[in-house]
């Protein structure tokens, strides 16, 4: 007899009925559904039996939630039990397994905390999201070179064209400049001349004196708290006057403000009235549009475009920046928000961070991680294999699956959360080292923040599920008789390839990193280590800061008359360094209308600055003492320049500068001025002996000291308000490079930590594999193996492995740096030796690790083993 | 006085059952209900109050034959215990009671 309810009503009935009432009862529905069936149609009596099983859902009926109800207090105190009983026992494995763990986690807790504060720059100021810097661009050579600063001109102009504009400030960054305050001189390098409103726009809280007030008249000054306490200690600050001789000027304090947090863009310790600068900048600079030098801030109106505004700056170039035309010169808009994490352009205030080191560092933190959890689950699942026998007894005794799951879903809780703790404590102690190292100021009570504790605390219950339910799962999945009968051994073969594969991903992971590194560690020492086109070796880069210009050839050749110093040569820049001065030209043979757009970079120096460091002349001859002419109208040029000008050769041609003819006297082969970071620009050497500032000084190599206090001596007889203070070059161009040196260390730390949880696993993993074919060796050994052999066998799985993770590894890493490296001008080709070292590094490190073991159970007593 | 604790609707199953005496199920007390009272019963309100009734001791089931038309399914039987049938005897004599109790004005209906 068919005519039966619809099978999946029946089947949701089953499913939430008590086990004991569902039979009859179905039977009941099942006779009045065809009695229903007899009086109405099919449809309704199947809405009927639905309405029949809905009202049968009430308590009484559906099957009851949990079917014991059993106090499982104790069963908990017995699962900690026996955690710590196997922790006990098994020491060593537990040791590797959470201090792996730990190190992951305080590695993944740092780098969590320096992206958060890269990622917290400049977010603390009110309306933030509508303030932007408006930087511009200049055409040279084809293409927009950015800068960050602007004209003073420019900005008044923006200010009255603009209605959507709600305030302007303009800051002007300045250095090296001496406060004299009663008998404190002190030379400060941290001021600003601000518009009045910059407190206003700003938000810097104001200890002492009024925002809207402080910065309004001329001869003011705004300082921090801590040059507050540096200047007059215990003193009110406010109203004392600071002299500044240089100008000189006068400036009253007129306001406190907390020192500028570390996550700002920019730090000024003193902040002065932006009518002062009348006082000490000729009147012509303020409608000049060419001025390049001050940082201009809008703040816009909350519903404005930025790039409806953007779109409108060619016409405003165009209109009111006098010889500016939109073809030459361009005005765009820089979220205030951005600029520490995206900006890099010409002129910034600070050096900022970059987007690239956030991602490289955030990719790393979850390698580590994954390393650490793969690990953590490789040796867990592996050691749970021995208590393969309590699993069978738990099971016989009445232990249900669910029962342990828990269980061992418990035991990583417990270790995880030691491992969690450990690592807060590493990150608490390491903490301020890694400020050092990584320039930053994470202060320690940032752990202690509650959005860190509770991220903390949700990763350790994810961590805790994801890593311990696999283990779980593999355990409580034995069956009883056979782990009694301890055939077990491998848990399925599924279980050893999902094990192989996590350790051939630690692989991957671990070769790609040491390839990264390689090629970043081998970008760096390029740039270190590239030939300049000059000898920087024993120059000291001496400046000249206040010396009166008309002395200076008295001072050098009162230098020079010690025996220690054996040429001086001038500049009017320090090298290394941007060059910031460009002009356009005319040239002899050159058609005017092709170099419209093209500009060339001046460097003004003396008759012994390019024999000085040795820079090569390919051509002609360098300026020279005995032709007078050199000091009117003489240049050299560079080679990139000569290639711009499409000369065959240089000597003897003429260029036009700002209506001034000169006579190329020379050509100098290609040096690199500026860092590796830039392409030697075409460059015009001039002789102007008025305009030098930075002296570069060759001493003898084996007389070093007797020339340093030489020059100490002879310096403060020229320059009176400054100390002397010196530097060696090829220091200097070092130090160009320490963003990629810290880059290349801390990616050679992580990775080297990286590398070492993934050994501790691989250890792990190979002692586990030793003792569980410790009777396997045995009998080999007893039918003649050899040590040799025998080690072989267990080493070999490893090896096998780290080959195919070579060749995943391998492209994958090319991929990512190569991107990386494109971004350099002057840059290493990759080649293969980064992936061969990481390749055998690798596999030196897993012989290493898993040799030593193997060769342990490869010299046991096959007598020992066999015994049991 | 013991007391019995009897809702509504479990009284009239109690009486179905009774009524029923030794071929009460489900269904037969649902139609019997139905056909007496005149008012639709559902499966669940039916077998939740079978259930408190057994669990206060006033019925007592046991399973019963597999017939073809329930599709295999067993019947479970309900018999009134003694205890049950005090329980209804009590609830019949308290209403008897209170209804002895009313005066005769009171029911005398009108407009009939």
């Amino acid at each position: 007899m068919k005519n039966l309810p619809p099978r999946t009503l029946v089947r949701l009935f089953r499913w939430y009925c008590h086990p004991r009432l569902a039979n009859h009862i179905e039977g009941d529905l099942i006779e009045v559904y065809r009695k229903r069936l007899s009086k109405f149609s099919k449809r309704k009596a199947d809405f009927r039996f639905l309405v029949d099983i809905i009202l049968l859902f009430r308590p009484g009926i559906i099957r009851p939630v949990a079917s014991q109800h059993l106090n499982r207090f104790d069963m908990y105190k017995n699962y900690l039990k026996m955690t710590l009983r196997v922790f006990n026992r098994e020491r060593l494995y537990s040791l590797i397994n959470i201090s792996g763990l730990a190190v992951g986690f305080s590695c993944c807790l740092l780098i969590y905390l320096f992206i958060a504060d890269e990622l917290s720059y400049d977010k603390f100021h009110n309306d933030g999201d509508r303030i932007y810097r408006v930087s511009g661009a200049y055409m040279r050579q084809g293409q927009w070179e950015p800068y960050a600063s602007n004209a003073w001109k420019t900005a008044e102009l923006i200010k009255t064209n603009y209605t959507e504009v709600e305030q302007l400030t303009r800051i002007f960054s300045d250095n090296n400049t001496l406060f004299e305050y009663g008998d404190k001189r002190i030379v400060e390098n941290s001021l600003a001349w601000v518009d009045d409103n910059f407190l206003s726009m700003f938000n810097f809280p104001m200890l002492q004196g009024n925002p809207a007030e402080a910065l309004k008249d001329p001869n003011k000054v705004v300082i921090t708290r801590s040059t507050a306490s540096k200047y007059f200690g215990a003193d009110d600050p406010m109203g004392k006057v600071f002299k500044l001789s240089d100008y000189p000027i006068e400036l009253q304090v007129s306001g406190i403000i907390e020192d500028m947090p570390s996550n700002s863009h920019f730090h000024y310790d003193f902040l002065i009235s932006g009518a002062t600068l009348r006082q000490v900048v000729p009147e012509g600079l303020f409608t000049n549009v060419g001025w390049d030098s001050q940082f201009v801030y809008i703040k816009l109106a909350s519903d404005v475009d930025p790039a409806r505004i953007e779109a409108t700056f060619p016409d405003f170039v165009n209109t009111h920046l006098d010889f500016w035309k939109s073809t030459t010169f361009k005005l765009f808009l820089q979220p205030l928000e951005s600029i520490h994490l995206e900006s890099n352009i010409g002129n910034e205030i600070e050096s900022n961070g970059s987007l690239t080191r956030i991602y490289t560092f955030g990719v790393i933190a979850i390698f580590i991680l994954v390393i650490a959890c793969v690990n953590y689950m490789n040796l867990t699942t592996a050691r749970s294999l021995r208590r393969a026998k309590e699993v069978g007894m738990r099971k016989v005794i009445g232990a249900k699956r669910g029962d342990l799951l828990s269980q061992f879903l418990m035991e990583s809780f417990v270790m995880i959360t030691v491992a969690t703790i450990l690592a807060f404590l590493i990150c608490f102690t390491v903490l301020p080292a890694f400020n050092d190292f990584a320039g930053k100021q994470i202060p320690r009570n940032v752990l202690a923040n509650p959005q860190i504790i509770s991220g903390l605390l949700i990763s350790l219950v994810a961590m805790a599920l994801v890593t311990g339910l696999y283990p779980a799962l593999m355990l409580s999945s034995f069956r009883p008789l056979n782990s009694m009968k301890m055939n077990n051994g491998t848990g399925g073969s599924a279980g050893l390839i999902f094990r192989k594969g996590l350790v051939l991903l630690q692989f991957v992971i671990s070769i790609g990193l040491i390839a990264a590194s390689a090629i970043v560690y081998s970008q760096w020492e390029f740039m270190k280590n590239k030939d300049l086109g000059i000898n920087d070796n024993a120059i000291m880069a001496v400046p000249l800061q206040t010396m009166d210009r008309k002395k200076i050839s008295s001072f050098t050749s009162e230098l020079q008359s010690d025996p220690s110093i054996t040429r001086i040569g001038l500049s009017n820049m320090q090298l290394p360094g941007w060059i910031g001065n460009s002009t356009g030209y005319r040239a002899q043979d050159v058609n005017a209308d092709d170099e419209v757009n093209k500009s060339m970079k001046i460097i003004r120096i003396d008759y012994d600055f390019l024999s000085t460091i040795e820079a090569q002349m390919i051509e002609g001859r360098n300026f020279s003492r005995d032709t007078p002419a050199d000091t009117i109208s003489s240049i050299i040029l560079n080679e990139a320049a000569v290639e711009q000008l499409k000369w065959k050769e240089g000597t003897g041609k003429w260029m036009e500068m700002q209506n001034r003819r000169y006579n190329v006297v020379g050509v100098v082969k290609d040096f690199h001025f500026e860092s590796l970071h830039r392409k030697i620009p075409p460059t015009i050497f001039i002789f102007s002996p008025q305009q030098l500032n930075w002296a570069y000084i060759k001493v003898d190599n084996s007389k070093i000291e007797d020339a340093v206090s030489h020059i100490g001596n002879v310096y403060p007889k020229y320059v009176t308000n400054r100390d002397f203070s010196f530097s060696f070059l090829d220091e200097d161009m070092q130090k160009q490079y320490a963003g990629e040196q810290k880059f290349s260390q801390v990616f050679a730390l992580f990775t080297g930590l990286a590398i070492i949880i993934a050994c501790l696993g691989t250890f792990g993993l190979i002692s586990f594999s030793a003792e569980r074919k410790s009777k396997e060796i045995g009998i080999r050994k007893i039918l003649g193996a050899s040590v040799g052999n025998v080690s072989f066998l267990l080493v070999k799985e490893f090896v096998m492995l780290l080959l195919i993770a070579s060749v995943v590894a391998w492209p994958l890493t090319y991929y990512l740096l190569n991107g990386w490296i494109q971004s350099f001008i002057y840059r290493i080709s990759i080649g293969v030796m980064p992936f061969a070292i990481a390749t055998v590094l690798a596999a030196f490190i897993v012989i290493l690790t898993t040799g030593f073991r193997a060769l342990k159970a490869a010299l046991a007593n096959p007598v020992e083993s066999l015994r049991e | 006085m013991k007391k019995y604790y009897l809702g509504e609707f479990e009284e009239i199953v109690l009486l179905a059952t009774a009524i029923l005496h030794k071929s009460a199920y489900g269904v037969a007390i649902k139609e019997e209900i139905e056909s007496q009272l005149d008012r639709e019963v559902s499966m669940g309100a039916l077998h939740t109050a079978l259930l408190r009734l057994e669990d206060k001791g006033y019925i007592r089931s046991a399973t019963g034959e597999a017939t073809e038309e329930r599709a295999g399914r067993p019947r479970n039987y309900y018999e009134i215990t003694a205890l049950g049938k005090k329980a209804i005897t009590h609830a019949k004599e308290s209403r008897e009671k209170m209804w002895n109790a009313i005066p005769k004005v009171v029911l005398e209906l009108r407009g009939f």
